[in-house]
């Protein structure tokens, strides 16, 4: 019931045929990627040609479900998007604490990372640290 | 209920610290839409922009595939249907997708986005 209402709305407004697009367009990187590859390896012989066209099938007709997926998060995670997720979850708790009067260390340091931790407990309604061992 | 606790919503009960959070959160979020929503803008406004912008992207999605493939036919071939998709077709979206990728990601600038953030809510 709820189907029927839903896919017209959503091939009116476009949306549908957006999404067709950039399959399609994700496809083709894909395959880009693949043809680069094998061609890296195997140069541009029969046998190159014959692994492009297997793993071409499988990837972009028969599994694409999943590599695609796979395709665009590693294309996110070269990007560097684990460093935006790490500012946000591990530098914010420090900010969120206020400073201590001392100067702070940066992130890529080990002694950064603990002031910033120590910051975060000690904000109210933050955890309390364990004592050292 | 304690002082320090309010009612939000669908996320719960939240304590102060989980609240400031989610306002720096949101104030990411706006922050983000509107550097992503830059170039739209920008392209509606001044009609130039829009034909540097096109230039901008044909050329990088050239380049790509080129990069992939090397010089001859299939380059050409693959280019030119990326170009009506993304350069033709979709092209707002193609702009704001390169703005979010090679600025804020591949240069850092989403990150400093975060930290002006961060610094302007700062306390103490």
């Amino acid at each position: 019931m709820i189907e029927n209402l839903i896919i017209p709305s959503l091939a009116f407004l476009g949306i549908m045929e957006f999404f067709s697009d950039m399959i399609l367009v994700l496809k083709i990187f894909v395959l880009l990627t693949i043809v680069s590859w094998v061609v890296m390896h195997l140069g541009k012989g029969p046998l190159a040609i014959v692994l492009i066209v297997g793993i071409s099938w499988f990837v972009l007709f028969d599994q694409f479900w999943f590599f695609g997926g796979v395709y665009v998060l590693m294309m996110l995670l070269m990007l560097g998007i684990a460093g935006i997720f790490i500012d946000m979850f591990f530098v914010f708790p420090g900010f969120a604490a206020g400073s201590s009067g001392a100067p702070e260390a940066k992130m890529s340091s080990q002694g950064g990372v603990m002031q910033r931790m120590k910051l975060f407990h000690k904000a109210p309604g933050g955890r309390k640290l364990p004592p050292p061992m | 209920m304690t002082g320090t606790m309010i009612q939000k919503g669908i996320f719960g009960q939240l304590g102060m610290n989980e609240k400031g959070m989610l306002h720096i959160f949101l104030l990411i979020l706006v922050a983000l839409i509107v550097v992503i929503a830059l170039p739209v803008i920008v392209m509606k406004v001044f009609p130039m922009a829009d034909l540097i912008i096109r230039i901008i992207l044909i050329f990088l999605i050239f380049t790509t595939v080129r990069g992939y493939l090397g010089t001859g036919v299939p380059t050409i071939i693959i280019s030119g249907v990326l170009i009506y998709f993304l350069v033709v077709k979709w092209v707002y979206f193609t702009a704001a997708a390169y703005i979010a990728v090679y600025f804020l990601l591949s240069l850092q600038v989403f990150s400093i986005i975060i930290f002006g953030i961060g610094m302007g809510m700062r306390k103490g």
